[in-house]
């Protein structure tokens, strides 16, 4: 019988999409082992104060035993170079320890299948499944989106995407400091006072 | 980089011009700010059509997943 690895995530982008989106049970609803890299999972909650982060913890957390997250030599490399380093960025290392997983997973089963979750245009433009084992396939945040609305599972993948850009945007907005005229104002008359005062 | 510069790359990330890999080596190392830029845009993340070098692997896949869904919906 064919061993099933689940669903491996790649990169930080379609758990940061789906938690911006409130949709994080999107990637548990299949019933599939959610296999999620360390240095995935750090890139995407290494800053708790960021949008989304603290809630893949918790989901993380709620589905223990389907949501694993597997150690990688290439994320303990990462330490070692961020400690040396702290403006060291992980860059491309998402990836490498996705594939880190698969390779170690393939070495034990050949016959192992399983489903790689990459970013939507990655999975349309990049021949990276070239060399892989046919039991391996790989998909988009948009294609798992699209198979639950067609199985009802959810309403819209549309709504789930506008969202995740929508409070992102939001987020961002309250992050940016007030340099608007009317703050420039508001500045200008305190100062105005405090000279004025004394 | 200008925010027309990052403007373009964005809107050219929307259309699936680009993928996410490519901002990154540009200097948009976060992907909640590239969702941020969407959404000041009044864009929404890209959703890859069916076509290009993946489309049997990625078809395998969702057939997978549904097959995955059909169980879960029985239990």
């Amino acid at each position: 019988m064919t061993r099933r690895l689940g669903l491996l995530v790649t990169d930080a982008s379609p758990l940061i999409t789906l938690a911006a989106g409130d949709a994080l049970e999107c990637l548990t609803m299949p019933g599939l082992r959610v296999v999620i890299p360390d240095m995935v999972y750090f890139e995407v909650t290494q800053d708790l104060a960021r949008t989304g982060a603290e809630d893949i913890v918790q989901w993380a957390r709620r589905h223990r035993g389907q949501v694993e997250i597997v150690v990688t030599s290439v994320f303990n490399e990462f330490q070692v170079v961020r400690a040396a380093d702290a403006r060291t960025r992980s860059k491309g290392r998402g990836e490498a320890s996705a594939l880190e997983v698969l390779n170690a997973e393939i070495d034990r089963d050949p016959d192992l299948e399983a489903l790689l979750l990459y970013e939507d245009n990655d999975v349309k433009t990049r021949r990276f499944v070239r060399g892989l084992p046919e039991r391996v396939t790989a998909l988009s945040t948009g294609d798992l989106l699209h198979e639950l609305e067609a199985a009802g599972r959810i309403q819209s993948s549309d709504h789930i995407l506008d969202r995740a850009a929508e409070q992102e945007r939001n987020v961002a907005r309250q992050r940016q400091p007030a340099t608007d005229e009317a703050a420039r104002l508001a500045l200008r008359r305190q100062l105005d006072r405090r000279e004025g005062g004394g | 980089m200008t925010e027309t510069e990052r403007e373009t790359l964005l809107r050219d990330y929307a259309a699936g011009g680009i993928t996410w890999a490519s901002l990154r080596g540009r200097g948009i190392d976060n992907y909640r700010d590239v969702l941020a830029g969407l959404g000041a845009l009044g864009l929404r993340p890209p959703v890859a059509p069916m076509e290009g070098p993946n489309v049997a692997v990625r078809q395998r896949a969702r057939a997978i997943l549904r097959e995955a869904l059909a169980q879960t919906a029985t239990r």
